[in-house]
């Protein structure tokens, strides 16, 4: 098991967002993170990412406790966040130069693969460039590359459909599935159903800081009693449901 | 009552400790320097008219106009011209004591090297305040539709009105400058009469304004609608090289950072460049040490805000670094700029008269104050701030 969450409660001050939430990521598998706005995702995220402290339950990564050894945990992940965030005072390849210093990285090794990265996002001209020249769909790329270059096994991405052009869509799904080939996990949230839908291995569904349900597409199916309905539907009923409650 | 929020961070314990050593050396130096004047020196007069005329540019016109204000308020032009009334009033009266208390500062120097009486010294002081009334006259013009556009003619009025007050004042008699200062406010005021608002200008020139003092207030503490700009700066290379360190991502971090925000290293530079000259033309041997040291202390206490300027970047967060060694590497960029800087304000300490054991003596305290500063002060602010 790569990631393991267990009834992780948590939040950002003392009032709970996430009520005791648990599940788990396995080597080489790509798991959806899937919610209505404020449903707990970007939480559980920050969680995972080590920006907040749970206030009980247990996160771990290839067994490695986040609380206990914090940076074992996170020499082993990589994210990229929803909004790009780039360091204003460095260029394209100091960013990179960065990540290899960060992470403790071969530094012949991780150029060689960020060079193919920026290459399949069209960057590889625009190493000397600052972040204020860049639009914000390239920043996004940038932040895929400065996470795809590293060996973290597992592999956090936040909402990345929006910003980017169908080609760099295409382009970072496929890298995904290429790493997922070498054994990452990779924890995706998103809107973007019908994506979700094709690339995910399998979902979880999150309403009200809890696990509204979990599986791959058959189990939701079948939980929501639809067997031939999109991720879509499921999704909207399920919420719907969650409504009338 | 925005800005009250801001004197109260610009005056905290330590800055108002330099503040006074600051002001005390000052004033002790000009007390020290008037006795060795004698009369009649060539420059002096012209020394008072310099000051003169700048002191008429201290304090602007505060309109407090805000960007969507036009929108709210463009159907409001009768009350809009009776607030811009009470505004220029209200500016005038601000700008006058300021000016009046800054024409203060200069009557002991025009005492011993004019022959002043009683009633010259009114005189002068009446017409500081008839040329400040002139000026925002001209400030107020420059935001009306009908004279707003000539701004080579406004910048002139600005500077060349007080000119020819001071110039009659000082060279020719106190009398004669008050009758040039009513002549010309008697003059401006009747030939710009037509003062409508133009919106446009007069929100830029308010946000003109209010961008100079916050820019000021960002010399001591972050200001959000101020951010530094960022200059790629290729001949700082060997400088980055220098203070960085191998592998090690804060260090590489805050190398960049430094050299290229130009607020930082801008603010750095331009203390390091005033505590310099300020050295090295002071001759007092005790007096020059204390400035020395304080400058030092100026420039260490200004860097440390830095340690801060990138906790609001996720990534920091999710890098596999402890905060120890993300202390340890500013610690080490803090004591390199120090070092440099002390280095630079000793050197320049040596002074006109070529005096190696001031300088030696400055040496020696500077490389012991910049020690204590990174290894204790920043330590004991360090635990305030991750508390």
């Amino acid at each position: 098991m790569a990631l393991e969450i267990k009834n992780l409660i948590g939040g950002y001050s003392r009032i709970p967002v996430l009520k005791g939430i648990s599940f788990q990521v396995k080597p080489g598998e790509l798991v959806g993170l899937i919610g209505l706005n404020g449903a707990g995702k970007s939480t559980t995220i920050n969680h995972v990412i080590g920006l907040l402290r749970p206030f009980s339950g247990e996160i771990t990564l290839n067994g490695i406790n986040i609380q206990q050894d914090p940076v074992d945990y996170k020499k082993q992940i990589a994210y990229v966040p929803e909004t790009p965030i780039l360091y204003d005072e460095l260029t394209l390849r100091e960013h990179i130069e960065l990540t290899i210093k960060a992470y403790s990285l071969n530094t012949e090794e991780a150029w060689i693969r960020a060079r193919k990265l920026l290459k399949t996002f069209r960057l590889d001209n625009k190493l000397d460039w600052f972040p204020a020249n860049f639009s914000k769909g390239m920043k996004q790329k940038v932040m895929i590359c400065c996470a795809l270059m590293t060996n973290a096994k597992l592999l956090i991405v936040d909402e990345p459909f929006y910003g980017l052009d169908p080609l760099a869509v295409h382009d970072l799904l496929e890298l995904i599935e290429e790493r997922k080939k070498a054994g990452t996990a990779v924890l995706m949230s998103t809107h973007v159903l019908d994506t979700a839908q094709r690339y995910c291995d399998r979902f979880v569904l999150l309403a009200n800081g809890k696990v509204r349900a979990r599986g791959t597409l058959d189990e939701l199916r079948q939980k929501a009693d639809k067997p031939d309905e999109s991720l879509d539907d499921i999704y909207l009923s399920l919420a719907r449901d969650d409504q009338n409650e | 009552m925005e800005l009250l929020k801001y004197w109260r961070l610009v005056f905290n314990d330590h800055f108002v400790i330099a503040l006074f050593f600051l002001f005390g050396a000052l004033a002790y130096g000009y007390s020290q320097w008037l006795p060795q004047l004698n009369n009649h020196l060539w420059w002096s007069r012209w020394l008072l008219v310099l000051w003169f005329v700048l002191i008429t540019q201290v304090g602007r016109l505060a309109t407090l106009l805000k960007r969507p204000d036009p929108v709210f308020l463009l159907p409001q032009v009768k009350s809009i011209s009776r607030y811009l009334k009470q505004a220029t009033i209200y500016s005038m009266v601000l700008g006058v004591l300021m000016m009046l208390t800054l024409a203060a500062i200069a009557l002991p120097f025009a005492l011993t090297t004019e022959r002043l009486t009683r009633l010259d010294i009114s005189l002068i002081l009446i017409t500081a305040l008839i040329t400040k009334v002139t000026w925002h006259w001209t400030a107020r013009k420059a935001i009306s539709i009908r004279w707003g556009a000539q701004r080579r003619r406004t910048v002139a009025e600005y500077w060349i009105n007080p000119l020819i007050v001071w110039l009659v004042t000082w060279l020719v008699g106190p009398i004669w400058g008050l009758l040039v200062s009513v002549i010309l406010l008697i003059a401006m005021t009747t030939y710009y009469r037509n003062v409508a608002i133009d919106w446009r200008l007069a929100v830029r020139a308010e946000q003109d304004r209010m961008f100079s003092i916050y820019r000021f207030f960002n010399l001591f503490t972050d200001v959000p609608s101020v951010q530094g700009n960022i200059k790629r700066r290729r001949w700082a290379t060997g400088l980055i090289k220098i203070l960085e360190n191998d592998n090690h991502p804060w260090a590489y971090l805050y190398a960049h950072g430094f050299v290229r925000n130009t607020e930082v290293s801008g603010l750095v530079t331009r203390l390091t460049i005033v505590g310099m000259l300020v050295v090295f033309f002071i001759p007092v041997n005790w007096l020059n040490t204390v400035i020395a040291l304080l400058f030092i202390y100026l420039v260490a206490t200004q860097l440390m805000p830095f340690y801060e300027q990138y906790q609001n970047n996720v990534f920091t967060h999710i890098y596999p670094v402890t905060h120890e060694v993300q202390v340890k590497d500013f610690q080490r960029l803090l004591n390199r700029v120090i070092i440099i800087e002390m280095l630079l304000i000793v050197i320049a300490s040596i002074g006109r008269d070529l005096n190696w054991q001031r300088l030696g003596l400055n040496l020696v305290l500077g490389i012991t104050e910049s020690y204590l500063l990174t290894k204790f002060y920043f330590q004991s602010r360090i635990k305030k701030v991750t508390k």
